[in-house]
């Protein structure tokens, strides 16, 4: 069959629109590395499209569904919108970065040193450093699944950081995305490239809000490269518009030694997806990947990591926790490869969902696709409701229904956010998951 | 020279012990001619005389599997079917007319029963099991009608049901599988041959377990079995399906579709032994066994149970699942899934509850060895009414050696917040201390495998009926030869 | 009669036993006693034919017969048995029919016949009462479950009832009260016979005490570095391993 033929997707077609007439004035355009890529990406989007729920890999989220006909790529932006969002991290030290629908707006806080380079993607040429150069949009998923490839076809903005190797004990990098909405529809694509060289470590903490009243996609392909021994420890809070299409397509490549850590905090957008993408390239490379979902209303939200166990000795960890009231949906998916050859792999993925109204709805897809004998990889996953017994023991001691409740739910979402995070992060995104809860309608 | 040939034989000798049902049964067939059309379901229906009634119901599958594409979702890889160049119906032709008692039954295909472990009178048969025997495309031969009529349970072929018994399969026949349910389901409405009738009637234990043997012999053709099992209020029945095929070095198409119903309170258990020819070492020959099995918790207090141990077929593509409608049902699966050499395995269940306090329990034990590849599959859904619902799944996978492949693909979907699901998963490999320890006690390697895999299949081979539990032990250790050492 | 010969025996490519030598006459219970890394378990499982344990050089016979290129189970129905220092669970099979599988195994391989079912289980009981197993513990999952002291009562409940003609004991008093001891001990030497030959392997001369041997041997550095009677346990116990494994042997 023809794929021209069959063409009729005019959502696949904005994308499309947008890249015949605009890519000659795309960042970058003429670099020819930069060119072929693009393209490439291009190709391999248009052949799949605007994902679908006829898509094995989307059949729980309605993105086509969802987007907007009319919307119009973001372009450079400055005014200060900053102030109209809450910055989750505001009372922690380190680098800050602001970036506006994409584009680099700010770099302030703790001055930046010798150890780490900071790249504006808006500002591609000749002189672009090589380290750019070699990673940008080289991931293994071609510049991401889903909508990865059209953020690297059509990236407007965004930035590249490199960790020199053996920089250690840097003050944290935060990366504050502000996706607000202006008058009308508006798509986002925009790249993140970070490069940890061997031995390096860096803290980075995330986030994305934006108060909105048209559609925004905030399309968003991010690309890790951790070398030897590095050590990058990822959080990250999503509170994007009650408008927003979230879309994360994250690429990570992990050498021998090297550990990736990561927490999602997911609790905003109209619709939010992460494709999230590990390679586990060598002996003794590990992930650990946490996420805290609390959605309200009629939230959609979807994690989605694939772990790709590609040399022996690797080891990775997953847990979602998600708090459904509303009609909102939570959406776990993962799938952990273990590659012929990869023995002694270690694996476990753990999914848990709370279901605290009527019309909530939280689906999951744990998937375990084993090629070595001698691994040890498991999964579990439980949905349920708050135990009733527990609840029932709670108050007959005297705690009011209410606050019980919160007890719960604070209690079950604790151990994905607890470990490994210092007491002022883990105070700043406890007092955003309660912000979020009172959203939660919590009909008992 | 000689010493080579001599080898040579021998290694074919104990290929063949491996799978000892590969043999032919020489007998002289009525075969309809290659290919699919309308003449040749028109001429399936004819020789099973059927109503008018029966054939449009086929001709209506028929038209819509023309417009319709083979699913590739599951995970296996096979070349395309050509479905022109299978035959759709294959009857001894000493069956034309069905004997009427066993005594007339040619004694070729009593000969081939009784080699394959299932005698047919009634005298050496196990006490208390009943056998439809289905050899190609009709049911030769069923045992102890007499006691079950007069217990009121009808158990006969599908096609003397769709004669005698026109009203009860009227109302069943493609209620809990649509005729338009999937591509293999659909042909199967086009083309079914023969297979197995059940009614249990209200209030009704059946005295005796029920079990039909199917036995794939012409060359070439495809089998399309239908079964059908109705327990009326009230009534329990255990069913218990096994089924062989010879060796032969092309593929075969099985293509069989399983309807279950029970009304209120009823209970069903079905069993599946399925050890159908899994082609040689090389991956060579195998029959293709692409199944749609289903049940119906119709009524309020029902349960349904499907335990399943496949050993045999080159590709399965099989997920017998449940409807939870009635409030309190109960659907349960327990499988045993075993690939060796180059089979491969996409089996599982779908659990859907839609009535109030349904539960359903899944306990699935996949093994691969060889060069297999063996996937678990599974859904379990609760709906928006399903109050109550539970459900628990416990999925264990056991590698081999080095080159097969074991995954897990569960769907969990709640849509209620007073269900509770639990879902858990496993894989792991014969440890090296457990056989060790095995063979330091005396025990062989070979035995030593089986010893062990029975073992982790304890949880599914103890739902079992007795009779059959020994008999697929024994099969579990008979499938992994070789695959050790 | 066993007869150990300048054993050198390699494990992940690291020669642990280098050129141990050492024999048993039938009817006689030797121990091996050595401080932890001196090679005691590599010795045990040498023994038992477990796959990764490469003999090098030298020579392990039993009765005449060289065992090196015997598999496991080819030595236990010539009536070699290691009562294991780490039994292994293997969930899903009942002990009761583990036993019955080994022992039939066993027979079939000495071409007698096997047993049935029934004969097996009366057998297995006697066992079991003299060493305290509760029938509820026939029927459970082979070491699943087990305490320490349980696992241990029923590897020596296998040893009477598998009568095997060369009996390794490795570290069998391990984790086990002085009650559970005793009677293990007691199961042990009324099995010591003039047909039967005994290893016993132990860091500590506690079980020797119950289970008195015709010879100890001191194994340090995988050699045997010091012979000696009965006596030479309470040397040990006194002095510790130290002071020997100084000493030339």
């Amino acid at each position: 069959m023809s794929s021209q033929a069959l063409r009729v997707d005019p959502k696949t077609q904005l994308f499309e629109d947008d890249f015949a007439a605009n890519s000659a004035d795309l960042p970058g355009a003429g670099l020819s590395w930069l060119d072929s890529r693009r393209v490439l990406a291009m190709e391999s989007f248009a052949a799949t499209g605007v994902p679908t729920r006829r898509m094995e890999a989307w059949k729980y989220t309605d993105l086509a569904g969802a987007l907007d006909g009319e919307l119009e790529p973001a372009t450079l932006f400055r005014a200060d919108t900053a102030a109209t969002t809450t910055d989750v991290f505001a009372d922690l030290p380190g680098t800050r970065v602001v970036l506006m629908n994409g584009f680099l707006h700010y770099i302030g806080g703790t001055a930046l040193t010798d150890d780490i380079d900071i790249v504006d993607l808006t500002q591609l040429s000749a002189r672009t450093p090589e380290w750019v150069r070699l990673y940008l949009g080289t991931g293994p998923t071609g510049g991401g699944p889903g909508l990865g490839t059209a953020s690297l076809a059509l990236m407007r903005g965004g930035i590249a950081v490199r960790v020199r190797a053996g920089a250690q004990g840097l003050s944290p990098l935060h990366l504050r995305f502000i996706n607000p909405s202006r008058s009308q529809p508006l798509m986002c694509h925009s790249r993140v490239l970070i490069v940890l060289e061997e031995d390096a470590q860096l803290d980075l903490l995330e986030s994305h809000s934006g108060v909105t009243s048209e559609q925004v996609l905030a399309n968003l392909g991010v690309e890790f490269v951790l070398k030897k021994n590095a050590r990058l420890n990822q959080i990250r809070v999503q509170e994007e518009g009650t408008h927003t299409l979230h879309i994360t397509s994250l690429d990570a490549r992990v050498a021998g030694g090297a550990h990736y850590q990561s927490l999602l905090v997911n609790l905003g957008a109209h619709l939010s997806r992460v494709d999230m993408n590990v390679r586990l390239e060598e002996p003794l490379a590990s992930v650990g990947i946490r996420a805290a979902t609390v959605l309200g209303g009629e939230a959609a939200a979807d994690v989605t990591t694939i772990v790709d166990h590609a040399a022996p000795h690797t080891k990775s960890r997953q847990l979602f926790k998600s708090v459904v009231g509303g009609r909102a949906k939570a959406v776990s998916q993962g799938r952990v490869t273990v590659r012929k050859g990869a023995v002694k792999s270690d694996s476990h993925q753990m999914f848990k969902a709370l279901l605290l109204a009527p019309r909530a709805e939280a689906d999951a897809k744990p998937e375990l696709e084993i090629f070595a004998d001698d691994v040890v990889c498991g999964h579990g996953t439980a949905i349920g409701a708050l135990d009733e017994d527990a609840l029932f023991y709670l108050r007959s001691r005297g705690i009011l229904a209410a606050e019980a409740r919160q007890m719960m739910v604070r209690a079950f979402l604790e151990d994905a956010i607890g470990e490994g995070t210092s007491e002022a992060i883990h105070d700043a995104i406890w007092a955003r998951i309660d912000a979020a809860m009172t959203n939660v309608e919590d009909v008992p | 020279m000689a010493a080579i040939e001599e080898t040579r034989e021998r290694v074919a000798d104990i290929a063949g012990e491996k799978y000892k049902y590969g043999f032919v049964t020489d007998i002289e067939m009525d075969l309809a001619p290659k290919g699919l059309s309308e003449d040749v379901v028109r001429m399936i229906s004819a020789k099973k005389n059927e109503p008018a009634w029966m054939l449009e119901w086929r001709l209506e599958a028929y038209r819509r599997w023309v417009k319709m594409r083979e699913p590739n979702w599951a995970r296996v890889h096979y070349p395309k079917i050509d479905y022109q160049d299978l035959r759709y119906y294959a009857a001894p032709k000493s069956q034309g007319e069905r004997p009427a008692s066993l005594e007339d039954v040619d004694p070729k295909l009593l000969e081939t029963y009784k080699k394959l472990g299932i005698p047919l009178s009634e005298q050496k048969m196990l006490a208390g099991v009943a056998v439809d025997a289905v050899f190609d495309s009709v049911s030769v031969a069923t045992t102890f009608k007499q006691k079950l009529t007069e217990a009121g349970v009808i158990f006969c072929p599908i096609s003397e049901a769709v004669r005698e018994h026109p009203e009860l399969v009227k109302k069943y026949l493609g209620s809990v599988v649509p005729v338009t349910d999937n591509f293999f389901a659909t042909l199967n409405s086009a083309v079914f041959s023969d297979g197995s009738f059940v009614y249990v009637p209200k209030g009704v234990r059946c005295p005796m377990e029920l079990s039909t043997y199917f036995r794939i012999n012409a060359s070439e053709t495809g089998q399309f079995e239908r079964t059908l099992i109705i327990a009326d209020e009230g009534a329990y029945v255990s069913y218990l399906e096994g089924c062989t095929a010879p060796k032969r070095d092309v593929n075969q198409l099985h293509a069989a579709v399983v309807e279950l119903v029970a009304l209120d309170g009823a209970e069903i258990k079905y069993s599946t032994v399925q050890n159908w020819y899994p082609g040689d070492e090389e991956g060579k020959g195998g029959i293709y066994n692409f199944v749609t099995k289903r049940g119906d918790c119709r009524g309020r207090g029902s349960k349904i149970s499907w335990t399943q141990v496949e050993t045999g077929s080159a590709i399965t593509w099989k997920y017998p699942s449940c409807i939870l409608r009635g409030d309190n049902s109960v659907g349960e699966f327990y499988s045993i899934a075993i690939t060796n050499n180059y089979q491969q395995a996409d089996t599982g269940t779908k659990m859907i509850h839609l009535g109030k306090n349904t539960r359903s329990r899944i306990i699935s034990k996949g093994i691969s060895a060889g060069h297999a590849q063996n996937t678990y599959r599974g859904l379990v859904s609760v709906h928006p009414k399903a109050l109550g619902a539970r459900n628990h799944t416990q999925c264990d996978s056991l590698l081999i050696g080095g080159n097969c492949g074991a995954h897990t693909v569960p769907y969990i979907e709640s849509r209620n917040p007073s269900a509770h699901i639990e879902h858990e998963a496993t894989t792991s490999k014969i440890g090296d201390d457990q056989l060790f320890y095995c063979l330091s006690r005396g025990i062989g390697q070979e035995e030593a495998v089986a010893l062990i895999v029975n073992g982790f299949c304890r949880d599914v081979l103890q739902q079992l009926p007795m009779e059959f539990a020994v008999e697929a032990q024994k099969l579990v250790g008979i499938s992994l030869e070789g695959s050790v050492g | 009669m066993l007869e150990i010969q300048d054993l050198h025996v390699r494990v992940d490519g690291k020669e642990i036993l280098k050129g141990l030598t050492l024999s048993v006459p039938t009817g006689e219970v030797h121990a091996v006693m050595g401080p932890n890394g001196s090679g005691k378990s590599t010795l045990s499982y040498t023994l038992a034919g477990r796959e990764g344990y490469e003999i090098v050089s030298g020579k392990i016979l039993f009765n005449g017969e060289d065992l090196a290129p015997l598999s496991s189970d080819a030595r236990a129905a010539r009536g070699v048995f290691l009562a294991m220092q780490y039994p292994v669970e293997i969930p899903g099979v009942t002990t009761i029919n583990f036993l019955k599988t080994a022992l039939n195994a066993q027979r079939r391989a000495r071409n007698e016949s096997e047993l049935d079912a029934l004969r097996v289980l009366k057998l297995v009981r006697e066992k079991a009462k003299a060493l305290n197993v509760p029938e509820e513990m026939l029927r459970r999952a082979l070491n699943v479950g087990f305490s320490g002291g349980e696992k241990k009562r029923l590897e020596v409940l296998q040893m009477s009832l598998f009568e095997p003609k060369l009996a390794v004991l490795d570290e069998t008093d391990s984790g086990l009260d002085i009650d559970a001891l005793r009677m293990i001990a007691e199961s042990v030497n009324a099995m010591r016979g003039p047909s039967r030959t005994m290893l016993v392997i132990t860091h500590y001369q506690r079980l020797l005490t119950y289970i008195v041997p015709n010879r100890i041997h001191v194994l340090a550095s995988g050699r045997i570095v010091k012979s000696g009677g009965p006596e030479l346990a309470l040397v040990l116990e006194e002095k510790g391993y130290e002071h020997l494994i100084g000493e030339p042997a």
